[in-house]
């Protein structure tokens, strides 16, 4: 039996209704909890200038114009959610792009953030490459995403558009952020938060099975459970410098 | 919206403030997590009733999913 939306798979994870409602309208493990933990550790100076690169519905960089007194811009390939970030945070920029061509001045931003976003842009080398473009010398990169726990081991999923569906391993993301000249100041793996979204999930609908079978068949819910219960992920997060040599 | 609830009709009271058990959005603390679950509670102490499908169903669901098992 398919679940009543309309060709379900064609929408992205990230814009269901179903997942915002458990990660309190932040589409991703750890919520506005986790960025203002990272934030807080980073204490970026009041008044710079910071790129959420896949912002969604603008929470972030909401709560970093009034909690952190930063000079936020939001940039996201979907027009969707462009919209609602402009609707909830109107006196925040947001730009309609791509990850992988950031239409923005060469060391333009002091800091770039990018949340649960990374493996979904295609590329990961030229979103990397992009985002140490746009830094200034010495700009901070704060990345959180899902990664593959035991490389070589991608599980087989359905093709829903999401972080799952694309997670490379953890020596993958760390190589390309050397490629692309930064250099990493700190790594913390934060599965828990992961698990923890999950276990919501099965508390706001009944398993996680019943989850998937929102945006997908029984067939290929089940299917989509037993692959990520056989090849599990994992979730990061992680602060890099750009470094002067590369600037 | 979330699809599934332990929010039941009930005849369980609250006896001590001698209240009929009202829906109630709870945050549970388990296994070092923390988790948003609509119960039935009392209105006016905030009791809550742990249903069985809850305590032997969603929590062994959920303790299996957090301890890798």
């Amino acid at each position: 039996m398919l679940c009543s939306c309309t060709h379900p798979l064609e929408k992205p994870l990230f814009e269901q209704d179903e997942l915002q409602l458990v990660t309190g309208g932040t589409l991703r493990p750890g919520g506005i909890a986790l960025t203002t933990e990272i934030l807080t550790y980073c204490a970026l100076a009041a008044g710079s200038s910071i790129l959420d690169v896949g912002c969604g519905p603008g929470r972030t960089a909401a709560l970093l114009a009034s909690v952190f007194a930063l000079q936020p811009t939001g940039l996201d390939p979907s027009a969707a959610m462009i919209d609602k970030a402009r609707r909830h945070a109107p006196a925040i920029p947001f730009i309609q792009a791509e990850a992988t061509a950031l239409p923005c001045g060469t060391a333009s931003f002091d800091a770039v953030i990018s949340e649960c976003v990374l493996s979904l842009t295609g590329d990961i080398d030229t979103s990397l490459q992009e985002m140490h473009r746009i830094l200034r010398p010495e700009g901070t990169l704060i990345l959180t995403d899902i990664y593959q726990k035991q490389p070589g081991d991608k599980p087989a999923l359905p093709p829903l558009q999401s972080c799952i569906t694309h997670a490379l391993p953890l020596d993958t993301i760390e190589q390309g952020l050397l490629q692309a000249g930064f250099t990493l100041h700190y790594l913390h793996d934060r599965s828990d938060l992961l698990k923890q979204l999950a276990g919501q999930i099965i508390f706001s609908y009944g398993s996680l099975e019943k989850f998937w079978q929102l945006f997908m068949g029984e067939e290929a819910a089940r299917q989509t459970c037993c692959a990520l219960a056989a090849a599990p992920l994992g979730y990061y997060v992680l602060i890099a410098k750009k470094g002067t040599r590369h600037g | 919206m979330s699809t599934f609830s332990f929010i039941e009709d009930t005849t369980w009271q609250c006896v001590g403030c001698n209240q009929p058990l009202q829906p109630t959005k709870v945050n549970v603390t388990y296994l070092n997590s923390l988790f948003t679950v609509e119960l039935m509670a009392c209105p006016h102490c905030g009791f809550i009733l742990v249903p069985e499908s809850l305590a032997v169903g969603k929590m062994l669901e959920v303790e299996q999913l957090l301890e890798d098992k």
